[in-house]
């Protein structure tokens, strides 16, 4: 307890002997002046090794031996970070992307790497065109082994609830389609394509490189495999095209086609001949539409028994008034002008009242109602306009409403035209022929 | 403590451990994140990253390839430049004694030189010679090509700021003196584009650097792609004068056709090559347009064969740059189809086959 005691008050006693005055002298001491930072020895060292590398060409000895002075130089109170910074500085005077990256590789293998080189050593690292590509391909599996999985799984679940009963069904169904898919499979897929851009631009960075050979080789071969790709989806959009009534954007995409595989003459010989036969069938169809539509523009010449009532209807079709608000159309297939002289083209091919009336006073003619029944017909007849005794017949309305209604039915709107561009173009289902 | 914990009831004393087990391993998790969070550099370590960052980049081809970019994106040498600027501003105190300066001064050289300011990049790098014994030879051979670059490109005409705040000054309508005047350019940036090849030649010896005593080889041949990209822009200029003159120059139109077909030619292997066949496609579309509002496709005078050579000129030009994957002028070439094959139906069918 004595010794305690005393151990007790002494450390009492020195403390108070330590312990300062609160009110000291100088109450207001000045501030210190910021001191330079004097460079430790591996930071002389590390600026040295930068002055190097900015300047060095590949395989520069002093780099390496600035290096192991920065290693050499290095005391345990400098920083940690110092040496694999150092060290990454190094390895980028090699001048070669796939050198650093194996440098690099290297560095990121070294324990106490900080994280912010090490992301960015993973950044580098994983920057390999040719590794990016062989990931592409094996997306291309992976898929694969997903639709086969799925095409199984999928009905075999949903059969749970039903107790198996329909199994078979939906089983046999979903193979079906799997199969099926099959047929819609492109020669180069979208993943196929990716890796096929970064092998050529590899190719086109690193020529002389040692894999240039072997990238060359895959090169060409999905290069074939994309000049078909591309060519059959516009062969395909070619086939939409004449289905769709439309030649001319068929004979475009068939030439393209074809242009596509001019490259590469010992291949795909068969959809060569698909699309010259799909650009002679265009040209055909274009022949025939040029043909009808010459044909829509040509005037008969007139009877001449009735020429003169002919020069009387059209005389009074021409001279009778305008109507006060005419309805600008929108598109041949679709304009009614009602009140005009002259009606337009309708669907219907319905005659106007003013069509009615120039043609009222017409002696020995059909009721207009019948008139109207008779243009209700979607392909064009000739329609007599004089009584049954007469022997002419006028091919067409004093408008030329129905012959151009006709026309119109024949060939698809403005909309409906860009409407079937945008679907051969664009389309989630049918794949651009770009 | 062992004593404590036998007065403790057990159910208490497990709930008393698995209460210290989870502090320490919080206490642990919170190291480990403390590890992930981004390391604090000094500033020699923050010189060294951001010049290991630009060394890998300055031998980059950039006139067949795209500017590389750094993690967060931005084009390399712009984030080396910021970098290092900001390193200068927050370690000004740690970077006083000046042991790094030449560094910082000569990497923005090698940054600015990249981002087309050649004149200040030739002053860093006469200041980093100056500076240090080890990067003089380097950095005055390097001040004397930018400068060079520099006096090349100051002649002739160049592409303005559309809506600068002091007003877009007049175009000289002389196309035979710009002309000269960027082939003047041109020609300059040819004869140091040999001299670089020439000293890149393996055969070849180095060019002795300027004041470099010991006449040691300095390393240039990264300058190549530079002066490439330089001569391109030249050509890029020479080519947009012509398009905005074409209106009152006679042939305007059939001389900056002519124009964009010669860069579209000369430059076919640069990284810009897609953009310019787009840019000529879409000067045949302009002109299809033009041709559209000058001559209405109902009238009597419309030629469809005219017209439909500028059409079909323009649909190849987008449809040739459409089929380049990997590269965004794709879609803009897909895009601006879709646009021009929307405007021509408006023609009639028996003017213009769709």
């Amino acid at each position: 307890m004595l010794v305690l005691l005393v151990a007790l008050g002494g450390s009492t006693g020195c403390s108070m002997r330590l312990r300062r005055a609160v009110v000291v002298d100088d109450l207001l001491e000045p501030l210190g002046s910021d001191t330079t930072h004097l460079p430790s020895p591996a930071e002389l060292a590390a600026a040295r090794l930068a002055r190097l590398a900015l300047v060095a060409t590949e395989a520069d000895p002093a780099v390496d031996a600035a290096l192991a002075n920065v290693a050499e130089t290095r005391k345990p109170g400098d920083s940690k970070h110092l040496l694999p910074l150092a060290t990454d500085l190094r390895n980028t005077t090699t001048g070669d992307p796939i050198a650093y990256r194996e440098a690099s590789r290297a560095l990121r293998k070294k324990r106490g790497i900080d994280p912010r080189l090490a992301s960015r050593l993973d950044e580098a690292i994983a920057d390999d065109p040719l590794k990016l590509a062989r990931r592409r391909r094996r997306d291309d599996w992976h898929r694969l082994f997903a639709r086969t999985f799925n095409s199984i799984a999928e009905p075999l679940g949903q059969s749970v609830i039903t107790g198996f009963i329909l199994a078979p069904f939906t089983l046999t169904n979903s193979l079906i389609h799997y199969f099926a898919e099959f047929s819609n499979a492109e020669p180069l897929s979208q993943t196929g394509r990716q890796a096929l851009v970064l092998r050529q631009e590899f190719l086109a960075a690193h020529p002389d490189s040692p894999v240039a050979p072997e990238v060359g080789r895959l090169v060409a071969r999905d290069e074939i495999r994309h000049a078909r790709t591309l060519a059959l989806r516009r062969v395909r959009a070619a086939e939409q095209a004449i289905g769709q009534g439309q030649p001319a954007l068929a004979l475009h995409q068939s030439r393209t086609a074809s242009q596509l595989l001019e490259p590469h003459p010992g291949a795909h010989d068969r959809l060569r001949r698909r699309a010259a036969r799909l650009e002679n069938e265009a040209l055909e169809s274009l022949e025939r539409r040029n043909h009808l539509l010459a044909r829509a523009l040509e005037a008969n010449a007139t009877h001449e028994a009735t020429r003169a009532s002919e020069r009387a209807l059209a005389t009074a079709l021409l001279v009778a008034p305008s109507p006060p608000a005419a309805s600008i159309p929108s598109s041949p297939a679709t304009a009614r002008l009602p009140d005009a002289p002259v009606a337009v083209a309708s669907d219907s091919c319905a005659p106007s009242r003013s069509t009615k009336t120039a043609t009222k006073s017409l002696p020995g003619e059909r009721s207009p109602r019948s008139r109207a029944r008779a243009h209700q017909t979607t392909r064009w007849r000739a329609t007599p306009v004089s009584s049954s005794r007469t022997t002419g017949r006028i091919r067409t309305t004093p408008s030329g409403a129905c012959a151009a209604a006709a026309v119109a039915k024949r060939w698809p709107s403005g909309w409906r035209a860009s409407g079937s561009l945008a679907r051969a173009t664009r389309t989630s289902r049918r794949l651009s022929p770009i | 403590m062992s004593a404590l914990a036998a007065r403790l009831a057990p159910s208490t004393s497990a709930s008393m451990a698995l209460a210290i087990f989870v502090l320490l391993a919080s206490t642990g998790c919170q190291t480990f994140s403390a590890r992930q969070k981004e390391a604090v550099y000094g500033p020699t370590e923050g010189v060294l990253e951001a010049v290991a960052v630009l060394r890998r980049h300055v031998p980059d081809d950039t006139y067949r390839f795209p500017p590389a970019r750094d993690f967060s994106g931005r084009n390399v040498y712009r984030a080396s430049l910021l970098r290092l600027e900001n390193l200068e501003r927050a370690e000004a105190a740690a970077l006083r004694s000046g042991y790094m300066d030449a560094v910082i001064t000569f990497a923005k050289g090698r940054a600015l030189e990249r981002l087309r300011a050649f004149d200040l990049a030739a002053q860093h790098y006469r200041e980093s010679a100056r500076l240090s014994d080890e990067l003089r030879p380097a950095a005055l051979a390097s001040a004397e090509v930018c400068e060079r670059i520099d006096r090349a490109v100051k002649i002739g005409i160049e592409l303005v700021d559309p809506v600068p705040e002091g007003g877009t000054p007049a175009r000289p309508i002389d196309p035979e003196g710009v002309r000269r005047a960027l082939d003047e350019r041109v020609t300059q940036l040819s004869i140091l584009l040999g001299e670089l090849n020439d000293a890149a030649g393996e055969d070849a010896p180095r060019k002795p650097a300027e004041g470099a005593g010991d006449g040691s080889g300095v390393d240039r041949r990264h300058y190549r792609w530079i002066v490439q990209e330089e001569i391109e822009r030249a050509d890029v200029v020479r080519a947009r004068y012509a398009i905005e003159i074409r209106h009152v120059v006679p042939d305007g139109t059939l001389v900056a056709l002519q124009e964009l077909q010669r860069v579209a030619t000369r430059h076919g292997a640069s990284k810009n090559r897609l953009r310019h066949l787009l840019r000529l496609g879409d000067f045949y579309a302009d002109l299809a347009r033009e041709y559209l509002d000058a001559v209405p496709p109902e009238s009597l005078t419309f030629d469809p064969a005219r017209f439909r050579e500028l059409a079909d000129a323009a649909i190849q030009l987008y449809e040739l740059v459409g089929s380049h994957d990997g590269r965004p002028e794709k879609l803009e070439a897909t895009r601006n189809l879709e646009a021009f094959l929307a405007l021509t139906l408006t023609i009639d069918a028996d003017r213009y086959d769709r």
